[in-house]
């Protein structure tokens, strides 16, 4: 590889670096003491609040701010990750988790969530859909981090 | 007209009620059919509904996919309220069934306030993994109810037009054929008047059926004008024929009265259902009844006799199809009892108008009945009697027997019927009486006679016969009657009372003669018996004596022996003490020193303490002293007969002899020892003396005890233990071989009597017990003193029981178990004799290893 052509690479790359740092300005990712952190896409938000998150997938919230459509996404109750999730979001196991979204549909309150039973294609799923956001484990493989949000307080 | 309105109103009527209740009909039933359809179909659809939650909620909880389980409920939503809620419960195993969640559209429901009576509820379960339940949803039954309003409102809008139309039609239809019914009707009431001229016709009738039978009708008009002209005529014939055949039938009825008059005899008819009672004129006067008394079954009923009342009963109330004939006794007021002959039959209704009734017959036949009575009575009595009754005719031919004479003779009816008596006559009959009896009869004459006649199976058998000529009415004989006695048992008694008689005589003529000769036999036999008897006094008086040398002489046996003893013993010590004396005391004393004898003594007395050694007690004795010597310091200094001499005196230790004789010369020593060993020997032969003559003094005495009975001494108070120790002593020798004797009696226990008899009461006694257990039982005396001032001694042996079939016997004089001439059997009697004789009793109990003779005597005062 001659020089200009390592020149050009990196300015491509550079490019490419500096277009998803515009996308996600200033957003500092952090780690839930469960293990497991929020991706969105075109939600609108730059963080969240833990309190927030919880009211998002109990289902309080249908919009997002810019408009579009809350799109619930869980992983699926054979993964790892559902258990913590179950526990720090909606204070109970794997079960209870089932049993508060069969009341919630039952009583035609809520648009019920997507579970999904593997973390990849969780991530699939996000990407594809605007307004989808999900809780993932944060060893999670493949997890882009432009689509990461922030959770800034506890 | 006005008959034709009223037709043609009651027409229109009755079909609009028809129709009315038929349309009102239909529309119940059809808008009950309507509500059942719809709350099925409306339960099916919810049930389907409930079933289609139920996927959904499953489908959410195993795949964590709630999509369809919102699109149901949407669906719900999208209804608008046509279901009124949807619960979704849950219950585990063994669990209340709880209200998970659940969904309405109303704001207001509380699903614990559910009033179920008030919808329609149809559930689905369901189960998952996380939770298991049901789907419950209901709607109200409000809205089903106005959905079937809806409904059936057009059914009843066209059930009630159709019956507006059909009112109004048949209002139509009943005006237009009220007329020609009417005046069909009109003309059938005239024809049925016979006013044919009165008929009205229609000249246009129409073809249909009232046209039809308006002219059916008037044909029938025109047929019974003709049959009325016809009828007239032949009224006319049968009036003319009536009156002639009820004249006849007046007269025949005139002769007919007269001869159920002259019969006793009345008809009658009685029908149930009326209770009425038709009968003729004489009916009243059969049954007793006032003339104008008119006749029901309750008052022919209360005439009847109550025997009859059950008989006359049944015949009006058996099957009706059926004739009965009975004789019913009534109780008539005049003439008391009477009998009526009813014959009855029960006559079928011809029409409802007229119902069935009995027709009959009441005959009076009471004479009739008073006579067969009277010769059933009679007939009984010639045949039930035990007497033999016969009848024959003129010619004497059997007509007619009793059976009683059928019985006795043998023969049947038809044997003897036609044959006269001769049949039953013998080769014995007395001719002579026969020949009297033909006598009689020949001059019509009763005669009275006694013969023998047999029977067909040659039973001989005596009658005692009354025969009479039997005339009729007009006083002609018809045959003759014999009333006969069966005298058969009379006769033999009677001939045997006359052998009795006979046999009395010869017998009285026979004790005569022996009681002549008895009276001398009998001087003869009291004599022999009185010399018989002086014999036999003497003969137990030998016995007795004998009984007592005999026990005597057994105890002479005993003494012999008892007394030989010591008298040995007393030989050999007078001979052991002459050998002493002449041989070993001048030996020894010789060359004696006075210190030597004092020793000597000193060695005796010591020597008298020591016990008697056996023979081997005196080797282990001697050894003993030996092991001693030769374990002192100066072994040599004892001479080796030592030991021995001083075993022999019984010394069995060294420890009680003075040390002075072990520290003298050998030869001294063996002196000083051999005189105290020879003095010793003296002294026991001199005792062994002394005890054996002391014994054979005690025999000597006990047996002079025995010997001085006398019947006559007089009674002495003496010592009951020393009178059965004597005894005991006495049978010593047969103590010896194993018989034990054990005197319980206290020294001093004083009884009167004469000892000597009471010894051999004990000796008797004691001896009985020694030979019954051969010499091997043990003797036990005890006594007791009695309330009564007696003293009662038991004797008491373990020997062999007596047995319990001979112990009442065992007093009695000669009465033994011994073998012949061991024993007189007098023993056990001269106890009981001997104790009598003291005012005493004796009694013996004997079981299984206790045989106990107890001697009741007095005991001696003070």
């Amino acid at each position: 590889m001659d020089f200009k052509s390592f020149v050009g690479v990196f300015i491509l790359a550079s490019c490419f670096a500096f277009r998803a740092f515009a996308q996600n300005p200033g957003k500092t990712e952090i780690t839930v003491p469960g293990q497991f952190v929020l991706i969105g896409n075109t939600t609108g938000v730059s963080d969240l609040k833990w309190k927030q998150v919880r009211s998002i997938f109990k289902g309080e919230r249908s919009f997002w701010q810019n408009g579009s459509s809350v799109l619930l996404v869980l992983p699926a109750s054979n993964l790892p990750v559902a258990v913590d999730i179950a526990k720090q979001v909606y204070g109970s196991d794997v079960a209870g988790m089932q049993k508060f979204w069969l009341a919630l549909v039952f009583q035609g309150r809520g648009k019920p969530p997507i579970f999904i039973s593997s973390e990849e294609e969780i991530i699939r799923f996000v990407s594809q859909n605007p307004g989808a956001v999900a809780l993932i484990s944060a060893t999670a493989k493949n997890r882009a981090s432009e689509w990461l949000i922030p959770i800034i307080e506890k | 007209m006005r008959f034709h309105r009223k037709i043609a109103f009651r027409i229109w009527l009755y079909f609009s009620l028809a129709i009315s209740l038929l349309f009102s009909g239909m529309a119940w039933y059809y808008s009950n059919t309507q509500r059942k359809l719809i709350v099925d179909a409306r339960g099916k659809e919810l049930q389907e509904f409930c079933r289609t939650i139920s996927l959904g909620v499953e489908i959410s909880l195993a795949i964590q996919d709630f999509d369809k389980l919102r699109k149901a409920v949407d669906y719900f939503k999208q209804k608008g309220g046509e279901y009124d809620f949807l619960l979704l419960t849950q219950a585990g195993p063994g669990q209340t069934e709880t209200i998970f969640t659940h969904l309405s559209l109303d704001k207001n429901f509380q699903p614990q306030a559910l009033d179920s009576s008030q919808y329609l509820i149809r559930y689905y379960h369901y189960t998952s993994g996380i939770m298991s339940g049901r789907i419950i949803s209901g709607m109200a039954k409000q809205k089903i109810d106005k959905q079937i309003v809806t409904l059936n409102r057009p059914v009843y809008l066209s059930a009630l037009i159709m019956f507006s139309f059909s009112f109004v039609l048949f209002f139509f239809i009943a005006r237009s054929i009220s007329e020609p019914i009417s005046r069909a009707i009109g003309n059938a009431q005239l024809l049925g008047q016979s006013k044919f001229d009165e008929f009205s016709v229609n000249q246009q009738t129409s073809s249909n059926e009232i046209g039809l039978l308006e002219q059916a009708l008037l044909s029938l008009r025109g047929s019974l004008m003709e049959q009325q002209a016809t009828n007239r005529l032949l009224i006319n014939n049968l009036e003319i024929e009536v009156s002639k055949r009820t004249r006849s039938l007046n007269e025949a009825l005139d002769r007919l009265t007269e001869a159920q008059e002259t019969a006793k005899l009345a008809s009658f008819t009685w029908s149930p259902e009326k209770d009425k009672w038709e009968s003729s004129e004489n009916l009243n006067g059969l049954l007793g009844l006032e003339k104008n008394e008119k006749a029901d079954y309750r008052s022919v009923n209360s005439r009847v006799e109550d025997s009859s009342k059950k008989l006359f009963a049944s015949m009006f109330s058996k099957e009706k199809d059926k004739e009965s004939l009975q004789t019913i006794s009534f109780n008539h007021p005049v003439q008391g009892i009477s009998w009526m002959n009813i014959f009855c039959r029960y006559i079928q209704p011809v029409s409802h108008d007229k119902p069935g009734y009995y027709s009959g017959t009441i005959q009076d036949v009471t004479q009739q009945k008073k006579a067969e009575q009277e010769l059933e009575r009679l007939s009984l009595l010639a045949t039930n009697t035990t007497n033999l009754v016969l009848f024959t005719d003129v010619n004497k031919r059997i007509l007619w027997a009793n059976d009683s004479l059928i019985k006795l003779t043998g023969y049947t009816r038809e044997e003897i019927y036609g044959k006269t008596p001769r049949i039953f006559q013998t080769e014995k009959t007395d001719p002579l009486v026969i020949a009297e009896i033909n006598k009689a009869i020949e001059q019509k004459k009763a005669v009275k006679a006694e013969v023998l006649n047999r029977g067909k199976q040659g039973n001989e058998y005596w009658l005692e016969l009354y025969i009479q000529p039997v005339l009729n009415r007009q006083g002609e004989q018809i045959g003759y009657m014999a009333i006969e006695i069966d005298i058969t048992e009379r006769k033999a008694n009677e001939e045997k009372e006359k052998q009795y008689v006979a046999d009395i005589k010869k017998k009285q003529e026979e004790i005569n003669t022996i009681n002549s000769n008895l009276e001398g036999l009998v001087r003869e036999k009291t004599l022999d018996l009185e010399q018989s008897m002086i014999r036999l006094q003497n003969s137990q008086e030998e016995l007795v004596r004998k009984e007592k040398m005999a026990t005597l002489g057994m105890l002479v046996a005993g003494i012999a022996h008892e007394v030989n003893t010591p008298l040995g013993a007393i030989k050999a010590s007078a001979e052991n003490l002459n050998y002493l004396l002449k041989q070993s005391i001048v030996k020894l004393v010789h060359g004696l020193t006075q210190p030597d004898l004092a020793l000597s003594l000193n060695l005796l007395e010591i020597s008298r303490k020591n016990p008697k050694l056996s023979t081997q007690q005196e080797r282990e004795a001697s050894k003993k002293i030996q092991d001693f010597f030769s374990k002192s310091s100066t072994p040599d200094a004892y001479p080796f007969w030592l030991p021995r001499m001083l075993a022999q005196m019984g010394f069995q230790e060294t420890e009680t002899i003075p040390d002075e004789l072990f520290h003298m010369p050998q030869e001294r020593m063996k002196t000083v020892l051999g005189l105290a060993q020879t003095l010793g020997g003296i002294d026991i032969s001199v005792g062994t003396i002394e005890n054996a003559a002391l014994r054979a003094s005690k025999i000597i005495r006990a047996l002079n005890v025995y010997s001085h009975s006398e019947e006559s001494a007089p009674h002495l108070p003496f010592d009951l233990h020393d009178s059965l120790n004597a005894v005991a002593d006495l049978l010593s020798n047969k103590f010896k071989q194993g018989a034990v004797f054990v005197n319980n009696v206290k020294p001093g226990t004083m009884v009167m009597g004469q000892e000597d008899e009471l010894s051999q009461v004990w000796t008797n006694l004691i001896n009985n017990a020694l030979q019954a257990s051969n010499n091997k039982c043990k003797i036990v005396v005890s006594a007791t003193a009695l309330p009564d001032g007696m003293l009662s001694v038991e004797l008491e042996n373990d020997g062999p029981p007596i047995p319990p079939e001979i112990r009442e016997r065992i007093f009695d004089e000669f009465f033994t178990t011994k073998k012949r001439g061991e024993g007189t059997g007098l023993g056990l009697s001269i106890v009981s004799r001997i104790v009598s004789r003291h005012n005493g009793r004796v009694f013996c109990k004997s079981s299984e290893g206790s045989t106990i003779f107890e001697v009741v005597l007095p005991i001696a005062n003070g």
